[in-house]
Protein backbone atom coordinates (compact mmCIF):
# COMPACT_ATOMS: atom_id res chain seq x y z
CA UNK A 1 0.00 0.00 0.00
CA UNK A 2 1.50 3.11 -0.95
CA UNK A 3 1.90 5.53 1.95
CA UNK A 4 -0.16 8.28 0.23
CA UNK A 5 -3.11 5.93 0.76
CA UNK A 6 -1.71 5.52 4.11
CA UNK A 7 -2.14 8.37 5.08
CA UNK A 8 -6.05 8.93 3.57
CA UNK A 9 -7.13 6.21 5.24
CA UNK A 10 -5.37 7.17 8.87
CA UNK A 11 -7.84 10.48 7.81
CA UNK A 12 -10.79 8.76 8.02
CA UNK A 13 -9.63 6.71 10.73
CA UNK A 14 -9.57 9.82 12.77
CA UNK A 15 -13.19 10.33 12.38
CA UNK A 16 -14.27 6.48 13.77
CA UNK A 17 -14.90 5.77 17.02
CA UNK A 18 -11.97 3.53 17.90
CA UNK A 19 -9.00 4.90 17.29
CA UNK A 20 -6.93 2.09 15.59
CA UNK A 21 -4.42 4.08 13.40
CA UNK A 22 -3.27 5.55 16.70
CA UNK A 23 -1.43 2.72 17.99
CA UNK A 24 2.40 1.75 17.56
CA UNK A 25 4.02 0.97 14.79
CA UNK A 26 5.00 -2.74 16.51
CA UNK A 27 5.30 -5.93 14.36
CA UNK A 28 2.32 -6.64 16.74
CA UNK A 29 0.36 -3.95 14.84
CA UNK A 30 0.50 -5.22 11.57
CA UNK A 31 -3.38 -5.99 11.37
CA UNK A 32 -3.94 -2.10 11.54
CA UNK A 33 -1.53 -0.85 9.12
CA UNK A 34 -0.22 -3.60 7.17
CA UNK A 35 3.71 -4.10 6.21
CA UNK A 36 4.50 -5.96 3.22
CA UNK A 37 4.83 -9.22 5.06
CA UNK A 38 1.70 -8.52 6.94
CA UNK A 39 -0.87 -7.83 4.15
CA UNK A 40 1.08 -10.89 2.11
CA UNK A 41 0.14 -13.08 5.50
CA UNK A 42 -3.37 -11.31 5.26
CA UNK A 43 -3.62 -12.33 1.69
CA UNK A 44 -2.81 -15.94 2.74
CA UNK A 45 -5.56 -16.14 5.45
CA UNK A 46 -7.79 -14.85 2.68
CA UNK A 47 -6.89 -17.39 0.18
CA UNK A 48 -6.76 -20.48 2.87
CA UNK A 49 -10.19 -18.84 4.17
CA UNK A 50 -11.62 -18.88 0.41
CA UNK A 51 -10.31 -22.44 -0.33
CA UNK A 52 -12.25 -23.63 3.11
CA UNK A 53 -15.39 -22.20 1.60
CA UNK A 54 -15.81 -20.15 3.98
CA UNK A 55 -15.83 -16.41 2.05
CA UNK A 56 -18.78 -14.70 1.24
CA UNK A 57 -17.41 -11.72 -0.86
CA UNK A 58 -13.92 -9.87 -1.21
CA UNK A 59 -13.84 -6.41 -0.58
CA UNK A 60 -11.82 -4.37 -4.00
CA UNK A 61 -10.76 -0.98 -3.29
CA UNK A 62 -11.72 1.90 -5.67
CA UNK A 63 -11.33 5.48 -5.76
CA UNK A 64 -13.86 6.93 -3.87
CA UNK A 65 -15.67 4.05 -1.99
CA UNK A 66 -14.73 0.35 -2.01
CA UNK A 67 -16.96 -2.35 -3.71
CA UNK A 68 -17.99 -5.49 -2.10
CA UNK A 69 -18.38 -8.88 -4.56
CA UNK A 70 -20.00 -11.53 -3.77
CA UNK A 71 -17.59 -14.82 -3.97
CA UNK A 72 -19.70 -17.74 -5.69
CA UNK A 73 -18.12 -20.96 -7.13
CA UNK A 74 -19.04 -22.46 -10.40
CA UNK A 75 -21.30 -25.12 -8.75
CA UNK A 76 -23.36 -22.77 -6.15
CA UNK A 77 -24.17 -20.43 -9.36
CA UNK A 78 -25.30 -23.27 -11.47
CA UNK A 79 -27.35 -24.53 -8.16
CA UNK A 80 -28.62 -20.81 -7.49
CA UNK A 81 -29.76 -20.86 -11.63
CA UNK A 82 -31.21 -24.69 -11.40
CA UNK A 83 -33.28 -23.49 -8.11
CA UNK A 84 -34.42 -20.20 -9.99
CA UNK A 85 -34.95 -21.92 -13.27
CA UNK A 86 -37.05 -24.25 -10.49
CA UNK A 87 -38.92 -21.27 -8.33
CA UNK A 88 -39.87 -19.60 -11.83
CA UNK A 89 -41.16 -22.66 -13.63
CA UNK A 90 -43.14 -23.02 -10.74
CA UNK A 91 -43.78 -19.29 -9.86
CA UNK A 92 -45.45 -19.33 -13.90
CA UNK A 93 -47.62 -22.78 -12.96
CA UNK A 94 -49.19 -20.94 -10.14
CA UNK A 95 -49.67 -17.85 -12.00
CA UNK A 96 -51.23 -19.89 -14.32
CA UNK A 97 -53.44 -21.44 -12.10
CA UNK A 98 -54.38 -18.45 -10.46
CA UNK A 99 -55.59 -17.27 -14.30
CA UNK A 100 -57.41 -20.98 -14.46
CA UNK A 101 -59.20 -20.06 -11.07
CA UNK A 102 -59.96 -16.39 -12.11
CA UNK A 103 -61.45 -17.64 -15.02
CA UNK A 104 -64.02 -20.38 -13.39
CA UNK A 105 -65.03 -17.69 -11.37
CA UNK A 106 -65.92 -15.18 -13.80
CA UNK A 107 -67.59 -17.76 -15.64
CA UNK A 108 -69.44 -19.04 -12.44
CA UNK A 109 -70.52 -15.67 -11.34
CA UNK A 110 -71.22 -14.65 -15.67
CA UNK A 111 -73.59 -18.02 -15.65
CA UNK A 112 -75.23 -17.73 -12.26
CA UNK A 113 -75.97 -14.02 -13.34
CA UNK A 114 -77.03 -14.16 -16.62
CA UNK A 115 -79.01 -17.61 -16.23
CA UNK A 116 -79.91 -18.64 -12.55
CA UNK A 117 -80.73 -15.03 -11.20
CA UNK A 118 -82.65 -14.61 -14.68
CA UNK A 119 -84.61 -17.32 -15.29
CA UNK A 120 -85.78 -17.09 -11.02
CA UNK A 121 -86.44 -13.22 -11.94
CA UNK A 122 -88.52 -13.75 -14.87
CA UNK A 123 -90.17 -16.73 -13.29
CA UNK A 124 -90.78 -14.19 -9.87
CA UNK A 125 -92.42 -11.68 -12.70
CA UNK A 126 -94.39 -14.20 -14.49
CA UNK A 127 -95.62 -15.38 -10.79
CA UNK A 128 -96.98 -12.11 -10.25
CA UNK A 129 -98.41 -11.59 -13.36
CA UNK A 130 -100.15 -14.36 -12.46
CA UNK A 131 -102.07 -13.34 -9.53
CA UNK A 132 -104.63 -10.80 -10.89
CA UNK A 133 -105.46 -13.57 -12.94
CA UNK A 134 -106.58 -16.39 -10.48
CA UNK A 135 -109.71 -15.23 -10.23
CA UNK A 136 -110.41 -13.50 -13.42
CA UNK A 137 -108.73 -16.18 -16.02
CA UNK A 138 -107.65 -19.11 -14.26
CA UNK A 139 -106.67 -21.13 -17.33
CA UNK A 140 -104.20 -17.99 -18.21
CA UNK A 141 -103.37 -18.33 -14.48
CA UNK A 142 -102.64 -22.09 -14.75
CA UNK A 143 -100.35 -21.94 -17.82
CA UNK A 144 -98.40 -18.99 -17.07
CA UNK A 145 -97.81 -21.00 -12.88
CA UNK A 146 -96.88 -24.22 -15.29
CA UNK A 147 -94.73 -21.98 -16.89
CA UNK A 148 -92.96 -21.01 -14.15
CA UNK A 149 -92.72 -24.18 -12.64
CA UNK A 150 -90.90 -25.36 -16.17
CA UNK A 151 -88.38 -22.44 -16.20
CA UNK A 152 -87.59 -23.05 -11.86
CA UNK A 153 -86.63 -26.63 -12.83
CA UNK A 154 -84.66 -25.06 -15.39
CA UNK A 155 -82.86 -23.24 -13.33
CA UNK A 156 -82.39 -26.42 -10.72
CA UNK A 157 -80.62 -28.42 -13.51
CA UNK A 158 -78.51 -24.99 -13.99
CA UNK A 159 -77.49 -25.71 -10.79
CA UNK A 160 -77.09 -29.34 -10.53
CA UNK A 161 -74.42 -28.67 -13.37
CA UNK A 162 -72.65 -25.71 -11.36
CA UNK A 163 -72.71 -28.03 -8.08
CA UNK A 164 -71.03 -30.86 -10.02
CA UNK A 165 -68.69 -28.39 -11.90
CA UNK A 166 -70.19 -28.87 -15.87
CA UNK A 167 -69.78 -26.22 -17.90
CA UNK A 168 -73.41 -25.45 -19.08
CA UNK A 169 -74.39 -26.29 -23.01
CA UNK A 170 -77.20 -26.30 -24.88
CA UNK A 171 -78.34 -28.06 -28.09
CA UNK A 172 -78.34 -25.78 -31.58
CA UNK A 173 -82.28 -26.74 -32.00
CA UNK A 174 -83.21 -26.01 -28.31
CA UNK A 175 -81.70 -22.54 -28.47
CA UNK A 176 -84.65 -21.84 -30.73
CA UNK A 177 -87.14 -23.52 -27.80
CA UNK A 178 -85.28 -22.14 -25.18
CA UNK A 179 -85.47 -18.17 -27.04
CA UNK A 180 -88.87 -18.76 -27.55
CA UNK A 181 -89.35 -19.44 -23.59
CA UNK A 182 -87.59 -16.73 -22.85
CA UNK A 183 -90.07 -14.09 -25.49
CA UNK A 184 -93.10 -15.99 -24.07
CA UNK A 185 -92.41 -15.41 -20.45
CA UNK A 186 -91.48 -12.15 -20.73
CA UNK A 187 -94.79 -11.38 -22.81
CA UNK A 188 -96.46 -12.54 -19.44
CA UNK A 189 -95.43 -9.37 -17.31
CA UNK A 190 -95.93 -6.76 -20.52
CA UNK A 191 -93.23 -6.84 -22.67
CA UNK A 192 -94.01 -8.32 -26.04
CA UNK A 193 -90.67 -9.95 -27.38
CA UNK A 194 -90.49 -10.99 -31.48
CA UNK A 195 -88.01 -13.97 -32.33
CA UNK A 196 -86.54 -13.69 -35.30
CA UNK A 197 -84.12 -17.29 -35.87
CA UNK A 198 -82.22 -17.81 -39.05
CA UNK A 199 -81.99 -21.78 -39.59
CA UNK A 200 -78.70 -21.47 -40.81
CA UNK A 201 -77.58 -19.41 -37.41
CA UNK A 202 -79.28 -22.41 -35.42
CA UNK A 203 -77.27 -25.21 -37.44
CA UNK A 204 -73.94 -23.30 -37.32
CA UNK A 205 -73.75 -22.49 -33.46
CA UNK A 206 -71.86 -25.19 -31.44
CA UNK A 207 -73.61 -26.22 -27.93
CA UNK A 208 -71.09 -23.49 -26.28
CA UNK A 209 -71.68 -21.13 -28.48
CA UNK A 210 -75.33 -21.27 -28.13
CA UNK A 211 -75.59 -21.65 -24.51
CA UNK A 212 -73.56 -17.76 -24.63
CA UNK A 213 -76.34 -16.48 -26.89
CA UNK A 214 -79.25 -17.70 -24.59
CA UNK A 215 -77.47 -16.09 -21.75
CA UNK A 216 -76.72 -12.75 -23.45
CA UNK A 217 -80.45 -12.60 -24.41
CA UNK A 218 -81.94 -13.39 -21.36
CA UNK A 219 -79.46 -10.34 -20.17
CA UNK A 220 -80.82 -8.46 -22.51
CA UNK A 221 -84.50 -9.31 -22.29
CA UNK A 222 -84.06 -8.80 -18.48
CA UNK A 223 -82.44 -5.53 -18.74
CA UNK A 224 -85.16 -4.36 -21.20
CA UNK A 225 -87.84 -5.63 -18.80
CA UNK A 226 -86.22 -4.23 -14.93
CA UNK A 227 -84.27 -1.54 -16.20
CA UNK A 228 -85.92 -0.12 -18.90
CA UNK A 229 -89.67 -0.56 -18.88
CA UNK A 230 -89.80 -1.84 -22.43
CA UNK A 231 -93.32 -3.06 -23.47
CA UNK A 232 -92.01 -4.51 -27.08
CA UNK A 233 -88.97 -5.56 -27.94
CA UNK A 234 -87.07 -8.28 -30.91
CA UNK A 235 -84.84 -11.24 -31.09
CA UNK A 236 -82.95 -11.68 -34.22
CA UNK A 237 -79.92 -14.02 -34.63
CA UNK A 238 -79.15 -14.58 -38.57
CA UNK A 239 -76.18 -15.63 -40.73
CA UNK A 240 -74.86 -13.27 -42.95
CA UNK A 241 -71.68 -13.88 -44.72
CA UNK A 242 -70.08 -16.72 -42.85
CA UNK A 243 -70.72 -14.28 -39.37
CA UNK A 244 -73.83 -14.93 -37.15
CA UNK A 245 -75.56 -11.52 -35.73
CA UNK A 246 -77.48 -11.64 -32.96
CA UNK A 247 -79.61 -8.61 -32.02
CA UNK A 248 -81.57 -7.47 -29.08
CA UNK A 249 -83.18 -4.46 -29.44
CA UNK A 250 -86.10 -2.76 -27.02
CA UNK A 251 -88.20 0.32 -27.27
CA UNK A 252 -87.75 0.80 -23.56
CA UNK A 253 -86.09 4.17 -21.63
CA UNK A 254 -82.85 3.47 -22.57
CA UNK A 255 -79.74 4.77 -21.16
CA UNK A 256 -77.10 7.87 -21.61
CA UNK A 257 -74.02 6.14 -22.46
CA UNK A 258 -71.68 7.82 -19.63
CA UNK A 259 -74.00 6.20 -16.65
CA UNK A 260 -73.57 2.77 -18.44
CA UNK A 261 -72.81 1.45 -14.88
CA UNK A 262 -76.34 1.95 -13.60
CA UNK A 263 -76.90 -1.72 -15.40
CA UNK A 264 -74.21 -3.59 -13.09
CA UNK A 265 -72.82 -6.93 -14.84
CA UNK A 266 -75.23 -7.37 -16.98
CA UNK A 267 -73.53 -5.18 -19.83
CA UNK A 268 -69.82 -6.26 -18.62
CA UNK A 269 -71.06 -9.93 -18.99
CA UNK A 270 -72.44 -9.12 -22.62
CA UNK A 271 -68.94 -7.88 -23.61
CA UNK A 272 -67.30 -10.71 -22.12
CA UNK A 273 -69.29 -13.39 -23.54
CA UNK A 274 -69.38 -12.05 -27.19
CA UNK A 275 -65.56 -12.03 -26.36
CA UNK A 276 -65.87 -15.62 -25.80
CA UNK A 277 -67.46 -16.09 -28.87
CA UNK A 278 -65.23 -14.88 -30.43
CA UNK A 279 -66.58 -11.65 -31.78
CA UNK A 280 -67.23 -8.17 -30.17
CA UNK A 281 -70.87 -6.85 -28.69
CA UNK A 282 -71.99 -3.38 -29.51
CA UNK A 283 -74.46 -1.52 -27.19
CA UNK A 284 -76.79 1.45 -28.62
CA UNK A 285 -78.68 3.19 -25.96
CA UNK A 286 -80.55 6.82 -25.95
CA UNK A 287 -83.64 7.46 -23.46
CA UNK A 288 -85.84 8.21 -26.76
CA UNK A 289 -84.99 5.39 -28.72
CA UNK A 290 -84.72 2.65 -26.41
CA UNK A 291 -81.34 0.23 -26.90
CA UNK A 292 -80.36 -2.05 -29.34
CA UNK A 293 -77.42 -4.86 -28.51
CA UNK A 294 -75.09 -6.29 -31.59
CA UNK A 295 -73.06 -9.25 -31.54
CA UNK A 296 -71.06 -10.18 -34.29
CA UNK A 297 -69.20 -13.15 -34.04
CA UNK A 298 -67.89 -16.41 -36.31
CA UNK A 299 -68.74 -19.99 -36.88
CA UNK A 300 -66.31 -22.06 -34.50
CA UNK B 1 7.98 -18.32 22.76
CA UNK B 2 6.03 -16.87 26.04
CA UNK B 3 6.44 -19.26 29.10
CA UNK B 4 2.90 -20.72 30.22
CA UNK B 5 3.47 -19.25 33.66
CA UNK B 6 3.54 -16.07 32.39
CA UNK B 7 0.57 -15.93 29.22
CA UNK B 8 -2.22 -16.51 31.67
CA UNK B 9 -1.27 -13.60 33.86
CA UNK B 10 -1.13 -11.19 30.55
CA UNK B 11 -3.80 -12.24 28.98
CA UNK B 12 -5.55 -11.98 32.29
CA UNK B 13 -4.49 -8.78 32.44
CA UNK B 14 -6.22 -7.73 28.76
CA UNK B 15 -9.42 -9.63 29.19
CA UNK B 16 -9.69 -7.01 32.28
CA UNK B 17 -9.61 -4.42 29.53
CA UNK B 18 -12.73 -5.81 28.00
CA UNK B 19 -12.67 -7.25 24.04
CA UNK B 20 -13.82 -4.49 21.73
CA UNK B 21 -14.55 -7.16 18.10
CA UNK B 22 -15.77 -5.81 14.91
CA UNK B 23 -17.44 -8.69 12.44
CA UNK B 24 -17.22 -7.54 8.68
CA UNK B 25 -20.33 -9.39 7.07
CA UNK B 26 -21.39 -9.12 3.47
CA UNK B 27 -25.13 -9.37 4.42
CA UNK B 28 -27.30 -11.80 6.11
CA UNK B 29 -25.69 -15.07 4.48
CA UNK B 30 -25.11 -18.27 6.11
CA UNK B 31 -21.55 -17.70 6.56
CA UNK B 32 -22.10 -14.43 8.51
CA UNK B 33 -24.61 -15.96 10.55
CA UNK B 34 -22.41 -18.89 11.40
CA UNK B 35 -19.42 -16.53 11.57
CA UNK B 36 -21.53 -14.51 14.06
CA UNK B 37 -23.09 -17.46 16.07
CA UNK B 38 -19.41 -19.02 16.04
CA UNK B 39 -18.50 -15.66 17.74
CA UNK B 40 -20.91 -15.49 20.58
CA UNK B 41 -20.40 -19.04 21.77
CA UNK B 42 -16.44 -18.22 21.85
CA UNK B 43 -16.94 -14.98 23.49
CA UNK B 44 -19.52 -16.05 25.74
CA UNK B 45 -16.99 -19.61 26.69
CA UNK B 46 -13.87 -17.77 26.92
CA UNK B 47 -14.74 -13.85 27.64
CA UNK B 48 -16.70 -14.01 29.97
CA UNK B 49 -15.33 -10.77 31.61
CA UNK B 50 -16.79 -8.55 29.51
CA UNK B 51 -16.66 -8.03 25.61
CA UNK B 52 -18.67 -6.23 23.35
CA UNK B 53 -19.39 -7.55 19.30
CA UNK B 54 -20.28 -5.01 16.60
CA UNK B 55 -21.68 -6.28 13.31
CA UNK B 56 -20.77 -4.02 10.30
CA UNK B 57 -22.27 -5.17 7.12
CA UNK B 58 -20.72 -3.57 3.88
CA UNK B 59 -23.03 -4.34 1.57
CA UNK B 60 -24.97 -1.05 3.62
CA UNK B 61 -21.84 0.75 3.73
CA UNK B 62 -19.25 -0.46 1.89
CA UNK B 63 -16.61 2.79 2.62
CA UNK B 64 -16.30 0.96 6.49
CA UNK B 65 -14.07 -1.48 4.90
CA UNK B 66 -11.54 1.04 5.22
CA UNK B 67 -11.14 1.35 8.82
CA UNK B 68 -10.06 -2.04 9.02
CA UNK B 69 -8.94 -2.66 5.53
CA UNK B 70 -10.85 -5.63 4.99
CA UNK B 71 -10.15 -7.49 1.94
CA UNK B 72 -12.80 -10.78 2.80
CA UNK B 73 -15.75 -10.77 4.14
CA UNK B 74 -16.98 -12.68 7.27
CA UNK B 75 -13.87 -11.13 8.68
CA UNK B 76 -13.24 -10.43 12.67
CA UNK B 77 -11.46 -7.28 13.88
CA UNK B 78 -10.00 -7.77 17.42
CA UNK B 79 -9.76 -4.35 18.36
CA UNK B 80 -9.21 -4.07 21.89
CA UNK B 81 -7.49 -4.58 23.59
CA UNK B 82 -4.42 -4.08 21.19
CA UNK B 83 -3.15 -4.96 18.74
CA UNK B 84 -5.19 -5.12 16.62
CA UNK B 85 -5.80 -8.61 14.85
CA UNK B 86 -8.19 -10.16 11.79
CA UNK B 87 -9.25 -13.32 11.37
CA UNK B 88 -10.83 -14.43 8.28
CA UNK B 89 -13.76 -16.86 7.83
CA UNK B 90 -16.60 -17.96 9.56
CA UNK B 91 -14.82 -18.37 12.94
CA UNK B 92 -15.58 -22.56 12.75
CA UNK B 93 -11.97 -23.48 13.87
CA UNK B 94 -12.58 -22.46 17.52
CA UNK B 95 -9.19 -23.18 18.33
CA UNK B 96 -7.74 -20.96 15.49
CA UNK B 97 -9.86 -18.09 16.56
CA UNK B 98 -8.67 -18.07 20.31
CA UNK B 99 -5.39 -17.94 18.84
CA UNK B 100 -5.96 -15.19 16.83
CA UNK B 101 -7.83 -13.51 19.65
CA UNK B 102 -4.71 -14.09 21.29
CA UNK B 103 -6.97 -15.94 23.99
CA UNK B 104 -4.75 -18.89 23.95
CA UNK B 105 -1.15 -19.24 22.79
CA UNK B 106 -0.53 -21.21 19.40
CA UNK B 107 0.87 -24.64 20.01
Amino acid sequence: MSSARAVKMQSKRSRAAVPVRRRSSSKADAGAIPKAGALSAEAEDTLNAIRAGQVDALVIKGGNTDQVYALRSFDEIQRTQTRLKTAGAARRRSEAQLKALAEERERLIQDLHDGCIQSVYAARLNLEACLPLVVADPEKATRMIAESTVALNLVIQELRSFINGHQLQIAGEDLRTRLQTTARAAGNYGLDIKVDIDEDAIAALTSAQAFHVLQIVREGISNAARHAGASTGRISLRHRRGSLHLEIVDDGSGFVAGKVNKLGLGLHHIQARARKLGGSAKVQSSPTRGTRITVTFGKA
Amino acid sequence: MTTRAKTPSKKASRASQGYVLYLYVAGETPKSATALANLKDICRLHLPAGHRIKVIDLLKNPRLARDHQILALPTLVRELPTPVRKIIGDLSNTERVLVGLDIKTAR
